[in-house]
């Protein structure tokens, strides 16, 4: 029964979303509405299950340890009382600095240097003229201290001279990439609606066969 | 050498040349940066907003307080400095609350430097939270935009954003490096500052000794692997070819 | 006066865009026209990898994903785990986004049992942990990151673990992701261990991942709900995807068509207006 319930109320909020591509109307907003409300809730809970589970129940176990990250999370919202505001740095600065170290170990090892070895090819065919080229152009693309030139005088598009083929070359390989990359948005975005599709005229109206 | 080690000298050479790069700023031998493009395209967009009598909006979306959002102050300042010499009206829209502070100065100061503070309203200055985006919509509706400015970190909203301001015959300059949202601007903007763009613009402006530092360190990284790239492509090259030149000979 | 045809093209009213999408969708789900499916070559390699695999190897499969994309990864993720249970592979789940652990419970409720797959001894799911980035380098230090599974049990105590002695056991990950996510098994498995890795992804992360199936640091890719559908054949365990390829293609076809004609009349007007001495913006 609950199933049933569920299942057409999905249909019915899947409908009114997206009547919206139509018209913004009452029944999209009160979809919408609804949605943030549950999201909202969602986030609370989801939030708070966190604390629980990796910090208050292992506290109980008698994992003293824990305090010290509880304390640093509780001062987070120290900004908010403008007298402690300043204490508010120490988690965010225990978190930055935390992210950059963890960070840092793993992605110039796996995400430069072995990227720029991988790119170390023989060109011997076209796919590896278009990789290597392509890379190195695009990188170049984002270059923006030319070397030996003075402090002043440094204009927009005479930075490099010849050094411009070269990042248009660097251009043209980040369009194509842009391309590929909006054309596989709109792929994900058609997936979307043929799983809604699925499911409105699959279980709700059957007309799609098993 | 493993790639461990490899990667243990990158991170020396980022390190030791951002820590030149601050002092030399700090000398004041200055370190040359290339003016963005995307700067003049911003100039051009005020300068006909201001022909047309229109208003220059400036959006700083809801995405992080991050770097992007510092580099769209810097940006921001100097937009304020230009509608504020041209008298052009600006209107400023953030979905953060810790930017807004932030932004109402950067746009005082940049009054204050042209001489014009009399001519900044605290109005101008609006903080959408809930519903920033369809806020920001109905600004379009309701305000003639000749310039339309969208700069810092974007998530779903910039298709949203950059087509409907599109719509309003405003030019569009924008700037993310949130590289999953580039292709909608870039396809909806008349000019996008992409990627790392964002971030030498901001520094090309501010000046910023850390930022300097950080820029640095980049420009040493994307050096070294070009050339590690270009080095290394032509060795297997040659290596390969006169491998197969041997292969032919041997025959 | 109504604007001329080249200004019509561009400017197509929306509705009437959704309208067509939705009919051009629904037609071939109610009557599947059997449109051919090419193959790709990262779903290729994905499937022969895991196929290749021993009876009793172990797949760490990672579920970073929540409802907002589980139309592309939920097909790719059902896919998979047939395919590692039909042949005889060990899985530990991990969720990386909270909501993803009900992904694996509906695996232990529904599916395990089609196979005769035995909770603790062929699969076992590992609770969430909240870290982003450091939940997945957190289990580089395996035993005291991850003492107990997601019902509370130790789990040294489940078969699956005996002899386990940290992640240099694991034979392929599999994150199964909506965002670059899985790059983080990249960064701190694979550089730390050389873990072989296959990505199942939404189809905006191909870009993402791209770079790294060039260097070899990624095995195989799943991309989108052709991915799966093309895995769901390859590995022959029809699904949900194989069913709405006919319709994502007829889809495909009509946003290739849109484009093509709001640049047809896009360059017209360059032209013509260009001739008026305008450039090709409509303002």
């Amino acid at each position: 029964m609950a199933d049933t319930v569920g299942t057409y109320l999905s249909g019915l909020l899947i409908v009114a979303c997206f009547s919206y591509l139509f018209k913004e109307n009452r029944a999209f907003t009160y979809a919408e509405h609804l949605y943030v409300g549950f999201a909202a809730a969602q986030a609370i809970v989801l939030g708070w299950s966190n604390i629980k589970e990796m910090g208050l129940d292992p506290l109980r176990q008698g994992k003293f340890i824990l305090v010290i990250p509880l304390v640093l999370g509780v001062l987070l919202y120290a900004r908010y009382y403008k007298p402690l505001s300043h204490l508010a740095r120490f988690p965010l600065a225990f978190m930055m600095g935390a992210a950059a170290g963890v960070t840092i170990t793993g992605v110039i090892d796996a995400q430069l240097v072995a990227q720029v070895k991988a790119t170390m090819l023989p060109m011997t065919n076209l796919n590896n003229v278009v990789m290597v080229l392509g890379t190195a152009s695009t990188l170049a693309f984002f270059l923006f201290i030319p070397i030996g030139k003075k402090a002043e005088g440094v204009k927009a598009a005479n930075g490099f001279g010849a050094g411009n083929l070269v990042r248009n070359l660097g251009r043209a390989t980040i369009m194509l990439a842009f391309g590929s990359s909006y054309g596989y948005t709109v792929m994900a975005r058609l997936s979307y609606l043929v799983a809604r599709l699925q499911f409105l005229f699959g279980r709700i109206i059957p007309l799609i066969p098993d | 050498m493993d790639n461990k080690t490899i990667a243990f000298c990158f991170l020396v050479a980022f390190a030791l040349s951002s820590l030149y790069a601050m002092r030399r700023n700090s000398t004041g031998s200055g370190i040359p940066i290339r003016r963005v493009p995307g700067l003049d395209a911003i100039d051009e967009a005020i300068g006909r907003a201001t022909e047309m009598g229109r208003t220059s909006l400036f959006v700083i979306p809801a995405g992080a307080f991050d770097a992007q959002a510092f580099a769209a102050f810097d940006i921001l300042g100097y937009v304020a400095r230009q509608t504020a010499k041209y008298d052009t009206k600006l209107l400023v829209v953030n979905a953060l609350p810790e930017a807004h502070t932030i932004a109402t100065e950067v746009v005082r100061q940049a009054y204050l430097a042209e001489g014009k503070e009399k001519s900044f309203s605290q109005d101008s200055m609006r903080f959408l939270s809930g519903g920033f985006t369809a806020g920001v919509l109905g600004i379009y509706e309701r305000e003639p935009i000749g310039a339309n400015f969208l700069f810092g970190s974007f998530f779903f909203e910039s298709l949203t954003l950059a087509e409907a301001g599109q719509k309003t015959g405003a030019i569009q300059v924008s700037g993310t490096a949130n590289t999953h949202q580039l292709p909608f601007l870039v396809a909806a903007c008349d000019y996008t500052l992409i990627g790392e763009e964002i971030y030498a613009a901001g520094t090309y402006l501010s000046r910023n000794g850390a930022q300097i530092g950080s820029l640095v360190a980049q420009e040493v990284g994307k050096y070294l692997s070009i050339a590690a790239m270009i080095l290394g492509s032509l060795y297997f090259t040659f290596r390969s070819v006169f491998q197969a030149s041997q292969t032919i000979g041997g025959r | 006066m109504s604007s001329p045809w080249y200004e019509r093209l561009q400017s197509i009213p929306k509705p009437a865009i959704y309208a067509t999408l939705i009919l051009v969708f629904l037609v071939p789900l109610i009557r599947p026209m059997g449109l051919p499916l090419l193959m790709s070559e990262n779903t290729r390699k994905a499937y022969e990898y895991i196929d290749a695999l021993p009876e009793g190897s172990i797949v760490f499969h990672s579920i970073a994903f929540n409802p907002a994309v589980d139309a592309e990864n939920w097909p790719q993720m059902l896919a998979l785990v047939r395919h590692y249970m039909k042949n005889g592979l060990k899985i530990i789940f991990y969720p990386t986004m909270q909501e993803g652990g009900m992904y694996a419970e509906r695996i232990r409720s529904t599916y395990a049992a089609e196979y005769g797959y035995e909770y603790g001894e062929d699969y076992v799911i590992l609770p969430f942990k909240a870290g982003g980035e450091s939940a997945i380098a957190g289990l580089k230090d395996f035993w005291s990151f991850m003492p107990s599974d997601v019902d509370g049990t130790p789990l040294k105590d489940l078969p699956l673990f005996q002899g386990f002695t940290d992640m240099r056991d694991v034979d392929v990950i599999v994150p199964c992701t909506g965002s670059s996510d899985g790059l983080f098994y990249v960064s701190h498995l694979n550089a730390a261990y050389g873990t072989p890795i296959i990505m199942a992804g939404t189809a905006p992360v191909l870009p993402f991942i791209g770079p790294f199936l060039a260097s070899g640091q990624v095995k195989g890719a799943i991309i989108g709900l052709s991915g799966a559908a093309e895995y769901e054949i390859l590995a022959g365990v029809p699904g949900q995807a194989t069913g709405a390829m006919d319709a994502q293609s007829m889809g495909h076809l009509l946003i290739v068509g849109l484009v093509l004609i709001g640049n047809l009349g896009f360059l017209y007007g360059k032209r013509v207006n260009g001739k008026n001495g305008q450039n090709g913006r409509r303002s």
